[in-house]
C-alpha cells in the first residue's frame, strides 16, 4: 500500500459543499482519475481516504490536506496531473507527496489550523478599536462560547485554544488572521473568535458576511509547530 | 451575482444553488444565438436525479449556436430569502435571472409540481399567464409525461412538446433562431412551431364546454394548425443521443447514481400505467451499444454504482451478457451495477444476486394487487406462486428484507383483494421463517399507492375511490398489518385525490392553480408542504368542483381533455382493454406473443426494437 499526501484548494462555489458530499466528491473524482485505489473491505466497498479535518460548509480552504493509498506506487507527479484534470469547479491539487506508511493518522495528527477572516464592515471601526480588541480576547482569561452540540448548547472556555490573533483594515475591509487549536480535540472554530472580537471589543454590528479562509493545518513536535502540508 | 453570495450561508443546502459541478458546462452568452433555461419543478437532488435533463443538456450544449442552463425549484428556505432580498430566480451556471434567457423549457414529472412550476415564474418575474406575457419575456415551453395531458397548464405555456426530445429540441431550436434572425415576433414564432410534429401550442385551440360542463368541442384556431398533436418518438434508440458525461451533482443527489438506460418503453400492459402507453414501442439498445455506453459512464463520472434504467429493467433481452459485460469492466474500480425495480420472479432474483456481489441492495416486487382476479384485471402478469418462488429464492441468497408495492382502490376491487394483500404479506413472511432468516432480521416493507386513473390509459375513463374510500381500505390493511416484521406505509390520499383531478383536468383548472398559488401552494409533493385545505378553497373560489374530474366516470362517446394528444395507441385498442379488464381477461407482451393491435407500429411507422437483430431472446428455462 502507498500513501499519498494531497494538499488541495476548495474555493468558490465547491466551498458550499459540505464534509460528507466532499468525500463523495473525491471517491467520484479519484476514480475518474482512473487511479489503482485501495478499497475498504466488507459489503459497501469505499476508496480508502483520510481528510485531515472537516471544513464547515462556506469556508475555503487555502491549503488542505487528504491522504490516499494507491495499491501500487505511482509518481506523485502522474497523480496530481490524473487528479486535477477531473475535479469539479473550486477544487484544485496544489501538491502531491509520497508519506511513509507508518506517518501517524491524518487526522490525528492536526492539532493546529490557521485562518483567515475577511469582511466589510457595517459601521466604521477605526484601528485603535480593533487593536483593542485583540488586545482584550488576548489578555482574557477566560472566552466562553456555546455551541449547538447534539441536543443543547455546549458552553466551553475557547481561550486555551486561541494561540495568535491579529487584525487589520485593508482598503476598507477588516482583515482577521488567527491560530487555533484544531482536530479531535478542543477544536475551535473561526467564527468563535470572531464573535468574541466584536463581543469583547465592544465593537459595533456583527461580523456576519465575513469569508472565512483556512490557511494551514499543522501539528505540533514537541514545542514546535509544523505544516503537514 | 453578489446578491446571492450573501443568501447562501442563510440556507440549509447552499449547495442546491451553486453549480460547477463536474460535467457542467458554461458558455459564453454572446456568440450564441439562442439561450434556455431547463427549469425542473423540484429540488435540485430530485432534478439531478432526471435523466430527461442530462439528455437534452447534452443535446443543446452539444449545439455551436446554443446553450442550456440548469435551475430547480428553491427549497422554501431559498425562496423566502429571494422574496424578501428581492433577488429574482437564477440559473445555476451563469447565475443570470431566468428572465435574461430566450426560452424557459420545463419538465413535467408529476402533477403535483404544477404550483412549483408557477412559483418559479413567479420567483423569475415572469408574468405565469401566456397570453398576458411581454414580447421581451422567455418563452415558456414543456415536455415530459405530464405533457401528454397538458390541459391544466394551457393558460401558462406557449408551447408543449409532445414526447422524446432528442430529435424535435433541433427542429424547434432551428426555427427559432430562424424566426429571431429573421425579426419575428413571438406569435409569428408560435405558427411555425406548431407546423412541427410533436409541437402543442394551446393557444391555437377553443374549446367548447357543454351545459353539464363536459367538452363540446375542442377545434384547432386555424386552418395549417393540426387537430391533433402526435407524440414524437425517436425509432432507433443506438443512434440517439445519450448523455455518457452527464453532470455529476456536488450534493447526492435522490438516485446518487449513473443512469445507462438499456431500453425505452414497456409492453407488458398494466393497464394502470400511463408510462407504460406513452414510452411504446420497446426499443432496446444493442449489447455492444451499451457495453461501450457505460464503460464510459462510469469513467466520466466516477459513480460508484451505475443503474441500469428503464421501465423493467429484467425484461432487457441481453440482459445477462450485459451485466456480465459491465461487471468486467468494472471489477478493479469497484462500481456496482443496480437495476431499479424487480419483477416478481426467480429470473430476477438470480440476477440480483449475481449483482449484489459487491453491494447489497433491497429487493422490491411489485404484485399491485392482492388476488390472481384483481391481478388480472390490471393485466399484472405475476402469479402468486411466482412472487413466493422469488421470496424463497431472495431470502434463501441472503436477503432479509423485501420490498412489496401495492395498490388500493383499482377499479373492481372488492373487500377480499386487500384480504389478499393480507395473505401474500403473509405468505412471503412465513417463506422467510421457513428459508431460516434469523428471528429479529425479517422484514416486509409493505408500500401502498392509490389508485389514479390516469390519461392514454386503457383506464382512463375510471373514476378514482373518494379519499374516505382509500383512507378505509389503508386503515384495514393497517390494522391487519399489524406485525413488527411489517413496515407499511402508504401514499396520502387527498395527494392521490389532487394528482387525479390535474391528471383527466382541463383547462378551466387554470384558474385552480393560480388561486392555489395564491394560498401559497407549493412542493405539493412534499406531504409537510401538502394543505388539501389550501386547495379546497382555490377550487371554490375558482368555482370548480375537483371531484367532477377525480371520482366521475367518463364515458366513451365524451370528448376526452386530452384527446387531441395522440400516443400512437388507439382509442379502440383502449376501449377493447378497459372491456377485457372487467372480463378478468388478460392481454400478452407483443415481445414474446404477438402483436395485440394497440396501434403503435402503424400509426407512428415505427417497430418494436430488439437488441438482437434475429428478435427477441427467452429467458433461460432453468432460472425462470
Amino acid at each position: 500500500m502507498f500513501r499519498y499526501r494531497i494538499t488541495f484548494r476548495k474555493e468558490d462555489p465547491a466551498r458550499w459543499v459540505g464534509h460528507l458530499d466532499l468525500v463523495r466528491l473525491f471517491e467520484q473524482a479519484l476514480r475518474r482519475a482512473s487511479l489503482p485505489l485501495v478499497f475498504s473491505e466488507g459489503f459497501n466497498p469505499r476508496p480508502r481516504l483520510v481528510f485531515a479535518a472537516p471544513l464547515p460548509v462556506g469556508v475555503a480552504g487555502l491549503r488542505e490536506l487528504l491522504d490516499i493509498y494507491l495499491r501500487v506506487p505511482v509518481a506523485a507527479e502522474i497523480v496530481q496531473a490524473c487528479l486535477g484534470a477531473v475535479l469539479p469547479e473550486g477544487l484544485a491539487v496544489l501538491a502531491v507527496r509520497r508519506v511513509p506508511r507508518e506517518e501517524p493518522n491524518l487526522m490525528a495528527a492536526v492539532r493546529r489550523a490557521a485562518y483567515r477572516a475577511e469582511g466589510r464592515l457595517g459601521m466604521p471601526v477605526s484601528e485603535a478599536t480593533l487593536n483593542e480588541a485583540v488586545r482584550r480576547v488576548l489578555m482574557a482569561g477566560e472566552i466562553k462560547s456555546s455551541r449547538l452540540g447534539r441536543n443543547r448548547a455546549k458552553e466551553r472556555d475557547i481561550r486555551p485554544g486561541i494561540f495568535a490573533l491579529e487584525a487589520a483594515l485593508v482598503e476598507g475591509r477588516i482583515v482577521v488572521t488567527m491560530l487555533v487549536q484544531a482536530g479531535q480535540e478542543g477544536n475551535v472554530r473561526p467564527e468563535e473568535v470572531t464573535a468574541s472580537l466584536w463581543r469583547l471589543g465592544e465593537m459595533p454590528g456583527t461580523p456576519e458576511n465575513f469569508i472565512y479562509f483556512r490557511t494551514g493545518l499543522y501539528t505540533v513536535v514537541g514545542d514546535r509547530i509544523v505544516s503537514l502540508g | 451575482m453578489r446578491d446571492i453570495e450573501r443568501l447562501l450561508p442563510r440556507v440549509e443546502k447552499p449547495g442546491r444553488y451553486v453549480g460547477g459541478e463536474y460535467n457542467a458546462v458554461k458558455k459564453n452568452w454572446e456568440i450564441v444565438k439562442v439561450r434556455v433555461a431547463f427549469a425542473f419543478p423540484d429540488i435540485y437532488e430530485v432534478g439531478m436525479s432526471h435523466l430527461g435533463l442530462q439528455i437534452l443538456y447534452g443535446i443543446v450544449n452539444g449545439r455551436p449556436d446554443a446553450l442550456m442552463e440548469r435551475v430547480f425549484a428553491p427549497w422554501p428556505d431559498m425562496e423566502a430569502l429571494l422574496r424578501a432580498e428581492r433577488v429574482p430566480l437564477f440559473s445555476l451556471e451563469s447565475r443570470r435571472p431566468l428572465a435574461n434567457f430566450d426560452i424557459l423549457a420545463f419538465t413535467l414529472p408529476y402533477e403535483l409540481t404544477y404550483t412549483n412550476v408557477l412559483n418559479m415564474l413567479e420567483l423569475a418575474g415572469i408574468n405565469p399567464v401566456a397570453a398576458k406575457r411581454q414580447e421581451k419575456e422567455p418563452l415558456v415551453i414543456g415536455g415530459g409525461p405530464c405533457a401528454f395531458n397538458p390541459e391544466p397548464l394551457a393558460d401558462f405555456f406557449d408551447l408543449f412538446v409532445i414526447g422524446e426530445g432528442e430529435e424535435v429540441v433541433h427542429e424547434l431550436l432551428d426555427t427559432y433562431i430562424r424566426a429571431r434572425q429573421e425579426g419575428k415576433g413571438r406569435r409569428e414564432f408560435l405558427r411555425e412551431a406548431a407546423a412541427i410534429k410533436g409541437v402543442y401550442v394551446p393557444a391555437f385551440y377553443a374549446v367548447d364546454y357543454r351545459e353539464d360542463g363536459g367538452i363540446a368541442s375542442f377545434r384547432p384556431l386555424f386552418p395549417d394548425v393540426p387537430q391533433k398533436v402526435t407524440k414524437r418518438v425517436v425509432a432507433n434508440l443506438d443512434t440517439a443521443p445519450f448523455p455518457v458525461r452527464p453532470v455529476v451533482p456536488c450534493i447526492e443527489a435522490v438516485h446518487d447514481r449513473g443512469m445507462l438506460e438499456i431500453f425505452r418503453g414497456c409492453s407488458r400492459g398494466c393497464r394502470f400505467c400511463q408510462a407504460g402507453i406513452i414510452y411504446r414501442p420497446v426499443r432496446e439498445k444493442t449489447l455492444g451499444c451499451l457495453l461501450a455506453q457505460g464503460r464510459e459512464l462510469a469513467k466520466n463520472t466516477g459513480y460508484e454504482e451505475i443503474s441500469l434504467t428503464s421501465l423493467s429493467s429484467v425484461d432487457y433481452s441481453q440482459l445477462l451478457p450485459l451485466i456480465d459485460g459491465l461487471a468486467k469492466d468494472f471489477k478493479a474500480s469497484k462500481v456496482s451495477i443496480a437495476l431499479p425495480s424487480l419483477r416478481a420472479d426467480a429470473f430476477a432474483v438470480e440476477i440480483a444476486r449475481r449483482l449484489q456481489e459487491v453491494r447489497k441492495a433491497t429487493l422490491t416486487f411489485a404484485p399491485e394487487a392482492g388476488t390472481q382476479r384483481l391481478r388480472n384485471v390490471i393485466n399484472k402478469q405475476v402469479t402468486q406462486e411466482e412472487l413466493l418462488r422469488a421470496a424463497e429464492a431472495a431470502f434463501a441468497a441472503g436477503w432479509w428484507r423485501i420490498k412489496l408495492y401495492f395498490m388500493v382502490g383499482l377499479p373492481t376491487e372488492t373487500p377480499e383483494d386487500l384480504d389478499g394483500i393480507v395473505a401474500l404479506v403473509n405468505e412471503v413472511l412465513r417463506v422467510g421463517e421457513k428459508c431460516g432468516v434469523p428471528k429479529g432480521k425479517l422484514r416486509v416493507t409493505v408500500s401502498v399507492a392509490c389508485f389514479v386513473p390516469k390519461a392514454h390509459t386503457p383506464f382512463q375513463w375510471e373514476p378514482q375511490v373518494s379519499r374516505k374510500a382509500l383512507m378505509e381500505k389503508i386503515a384495514f390493511l393497517k390494522r391487519r398489518l399489524r406485525d413488527r416484521r411489517i413496515d407499511l406505509d402508504w401514499h396520502d390520499p387527498a395527494m392521490s385525490f389532487l394528482e387525479a383531478v390535474f391528471a383527466r383536468g382541463d383547462r378551466r383548472l387554470g384558474a385552480v392553480l393560480l388561486a392555489a398559488r395564491r394560498r401559497g401552494c407549493r412542493f405539493d409533493g412534499w406531504r409537510e408542504h401538502f394543505s388539501l385545505g389550501r386547495w379546497l378553497e382555490a377550487f371554490g373560489a375558482a368555482g370548480v368542483n375537483p371531484e367532477d374530474y377525480a371520482y366521475r366516470r367518463y364515458w366513451y362517446e365524451e370528448v376526452l381533455p386530452w384527446d387531441h394528444i395522440d400516443t400512437g395507441v388507439s382509442r379502440e385498442f383502449l376501449i377493447a382493454e378497459h372491456q377485457r379488464a372487467y372480463r378478468e381477461e388478460v392481454t400478452p407482451d407483443c415481445r414474446w406473443e404477438g402483436c395485440v393491435a394497440c396501434g403503435i407500429c402503424p400509426a407512428l411507422r415505427v417497430s418494436p426494437v430488439p437488441a438482437k437483430e434475429d428478435g427477441f431472446v427467452s429467458l433461460p428455462n432453468n432460472l425462470s
